[in-house]
């Protein structure tokens, strides 16, 4: 038995010593790298760490002095925990700090404040909602090494902050006249179709909008974050198009905005609100998400007002 | 609990620790293997542990019951008959029933009847055909005085529960697992060692074979936009793998952590698509349940020892039952009959016994002859299996009319990188396994150097953590 054991141990030594060191190097460089791509380049004041509906209306050619830091398909604590990591990568650099909220994000789960979460941690809120629905720690923990160490996920993230714009240039613009849907191309219209849809309904499913809404609680914290190290916080909402805002339920944008000018107001903060803002339908790639076009719009028009 | 779940990385260990320190102690020992097995099964559906509970103390009485009774006395048929009922009952009304009522529902509503029926509906309790199985050929062979019944419960139990094999067998008998669980087992580094490379083994063939043949397979199959011929072949024929690599790799790991705790277990593959017929293929492919309806099934019903219709009767009996023995569900019925009508030309033209060798036994390559034979056997079973994988006995027709009709062939596009690595992982399977084709499991044969065994393992062990595309059930489980 103690051979065994022995022989057990000296073959484990093995494999853990080189996962061990592997996984020390690439956790160090992936930070070091992480926080390279968060670095703010010569003339760069202005950040905004938003989803993909950000990423694709502000284009920093046109906005002097903005970095996009925005990536597809985030919520409100992911964005605010970026943010976080923008203003320790750069301090005192930034000189404002666009905030966006928006009314779609009601129906994403946000439910822990910034303050509870670590700011290294970019690991941690990619995984944290697989931790969250599987309830399996030491599975999520396997998995989130595997992830990080081998598959390098820190990676594509790192990558699809640097990667700018998420317009496609082989995209072709439009909106589908029959249905009022934005859509992209034949392959994508389906999707635009059941993507605005889906949208929409999930604002409309979720409960009566209040005042302590999770998003509000977030956006608060983020004012905080923001003053704190000297920057000056802009809340933003950026437009939808006709239609997306037409399927939802008027009371509730009614109420989002309500909710979002007495919080600007109580911290004396700017509120850009664009909700309302109509533009042309031949701006959208679909129900939510500005085309080229749109967003060169859009950016003078935020210039402008800025 | 599964073998691949990390849960598993946990328990082994702390069992294996109990187990070795409670060595000077068999009752305790024995004990205490009941209590992980039951917390290994527990882990999945503890409401279900009742059922393993009576199944194991009422073979176990019967045992008891048998043991003074006179040999093959009516007393004693009445109580084998009854433990059949009993054993077999529990089987099918929780596997079987459902599915028979519904179909009979719907036969009398074609009649032109309204029956009301109700259904149970309820979860198929892990591994039930696996240890009713084995209490079964416990029940059956103390009837015919083949074992003695053991009045040892705690070691019956253990039997009956024994973990590795608890959930997807080998279906033990208990002529050969029972009796080692009556005399102390002393630890021994040599089938320790042989136990964890055998696991290991077994490792790769799931987490690494099966598992991404099942991504790509399940791409395939189940994308209805690539229900094109090409797709449908590639498609079935990585299932072909899935299953041997699942099932074949599920038994590897239970033989593997069986030899950790000192107990041998049977062999259950014995590299199947190497066999040269259809008759080969069957002693070489979950051997524990071939033999197991070979000696409860069809040797009681006369085998191949008698008349060419009764031949045929218990050929085809014997399939079937085997096909529903999978799960209740005509396409299961279908893979029975297929196999069946492969079986009997052998059968009746007494070439069913040819190849009882290992194929190719004093060469390194096999002859141009054998190896049209294992490609024509193996296309064979791929058929199988297709009628296997379908949900039912329509989509296996369809899949059957696209895999014929060329003009359906097209490229495929945007196939999951699983494929390319089930592809290669494939190819290193079918390679090991040849070179160790008269060996007790795959990897058997290691070079002799530690620095070159240790390579292969640490490789193997680098596939298992790294290739692994996220945690896919065992496809035996639900059987």
């Amino acid at each position: 038995m103690r051979r065994f054991l022995k022989r057990l141990i000296q073959f484990a030594a093995i494999p853990t010593v080189i996962a061990v060191a592997w996984t020390a190097f690439v956790v160090v460089m992936e930070y070091r790298s992480y926080v390279g791509a968060l670095t703010l380049a010569e003339g760069e004041t202005m950040v905004v760490c938003s989803d993909s509906q950000t990423k694709d209306a502000l284009d920093p050619a046109i906005i002097p002095g903005l970095r996009n830091f925005s990536t597809a398909a985030t919520t409100c604590d992911q964005d605010a925990m970026r943010l976080k990591d923008v203003l320790a990568a750069n301090p005192g650099k930034v000189r404002r700090v666009l905030i966006d909220v928006s009314p779609l994000k009601i129906g994403y789960d946000i439910s822990r404040p910034v303050s509870e979460l670590n700011a290294a941690r970019v690991h941690t809120f990619i995984h944290f909602y697989h931790f969250k629905e599987n309830r399996r720690p030491l599975g999520s923990v396997l998995s989130l090494w595997r992830d990080v160490v081998f598959k390098r996920k820190f990676n594509e993230f790192r990558k699809s902050i640097l990667r700018g714009r998420r317009w496609q240039s082989s995209l072709v613009g439009g909106f589908d006249p029959s249905t009022g849907v934005g859509f992209v191309s034949r392959k994508l219209r389906k999707m635009a179709r059941s993507d605005a849809a889906d949208k929409a309904a999930r604002v409309n499913n979720r409960p009566p909008a209040t005042s302590d809404l999770p998003l509000l609680v977030i956006l608060e914290e983020q004012v905080k974050l923001v003053r704190a190290a000297g920057a000056e916080p802009i809340i933003t909402t950026m437009p939808l198009s006709g239609p997306l805002r037409e399927a939802i339920d008027q009371a509730r944008l009614t109420a989002f905005t309500r909710e979002v000018e007495a919080l600007a107001r109580r911290l004396g903060v700017v509120y850009l609100n664009y909700l309302e803002l109509d533009l042309p339908i031949e701006c959208w790639h679909d129900g939510n998400h500005l085309n080229r076009d749109g967003a060169e719009v859009f950016s003078k028009r935020f210039l402008r007002d800025l | 609990m599964l073998f691949n779940s990390p849960e598993f990385l946990l328990f082994l260990p702390l069992v294996f620790a109990g187990y070795w320190l409670l060595g000077a102690h068999l009752r305790l020992q024995n004990l205490f293997v009941v209590a992980a097995s039951y917390v290994f099964y527990g882990w999945w559906d503890w409401r279900f542990l009742a059922l393993i509970i009576f199944t194991s103390a009422w073979s176990w009485i019967f045992g008891l019951l048998e043991s003074n009774a006179e040999p093959r006395s009516a007393a004693s048929k009445a109580r084998l008959a009854l433990s059949c009922v009993i054993n077999l009952g529990i089987l099918g009304a929780f596997k079987y029933y459902d599915f028979f009522v519904g179909q009979a529902a719907e036969l009398l509503r074609a009649c032109g009847f309204e029956p009301h029926v109700a259904f149970l509906q309820v979860a198929l309790p892990v591994g039930v055909s696996f240890y009713t199985f084995q209490a079964l050929s416990y029940t059956i062979d103390v009837y015919r005085r083949q074992i003695a019944p053991t009045r040892d419960p705690i070691a019956f139990f253990a039997f009956i529960s024994f973990f590795p094999q608890l959930v997807a067998g080998p279906i033990e008998r208990a002529t050969n697992l029972l009796p080692q669980f009556l005399r102390p087992r002393a630890f021994d580094y040599g089938e320790a060692v042989l136990g964890c490379r055998q696991m290991l083994w077994g490792f790769f063939k799931k987490c690494v074979v099966a598992d991404n043949c099942a991504v790509a397979a399940n791409f395939l199959l189940n994308n209805a936009s690539f229900h094109n011929g090409l797709g449908t072949w590639l498609g079935v024929l990585l299932f072909t793998f899935q299953i041997y690599g699942d099932f074949s790799g599920y038994s590897d790991i239970a033989i593997g952590c069986s030899r950790l705790f000192g107990i041998r277990l049977m062999r259950n593959f014995a590299c199947p698509y190497f066999a040269r017929d259809i008759a080969e293929f069957w002693r070489r492919w979950h051997i524990s349940l071939t033999t197991w309806f070979r000696d409860y099934l069809y040797i009681p019903l006369g085998g191949s020892r008698c008349g060419a219709w009764k031949r045929v009767r218990n050929t085809f009996v014997i399939f079937l039952v085997s096909g529903l023995w999978h799960g209740a569900n005509w396409t299961f019925v279908a893979w029975g009959a297929f196999h069946a009508a492969l079986f009997l030309p052998l059968l009746l033209g007494g070439r069913n016994r040819r190849h009882l060798d290992v194929v190719a036994e004093d060469r390194a390559l096999p002859s141009l002859r054998e190896l049209g034979e294992m490609l024509r056997t193996f296309f064979f079973a791929l058929l199988g299996w297709t009628l296997f994988r379908a949900q039912s006995i329509g989509e296996a027709g369809r899949w059957f009319r696209d895999m014929v009709d060329v003009r359906t062939f097209g490229a495929l596009h945007h196939l999951p990188r699983e494929t390319a690595i089930a592809a290669i992982t494939v190819a290193v399977l079918l390679l090991v396994e040849w070179f160790n084709r008269r060996e007790a499991y795959g990897c058997a044969r290691l070079p002799r150097m530690t620095s070159l065994r240790w390579g292969v393992y640490f490789v193997l062990l680098w596939l298992v953590v790294f290739y692994t595309p996220g945690s896919q059930t065992f496809i035996y489980f639900q059987f």
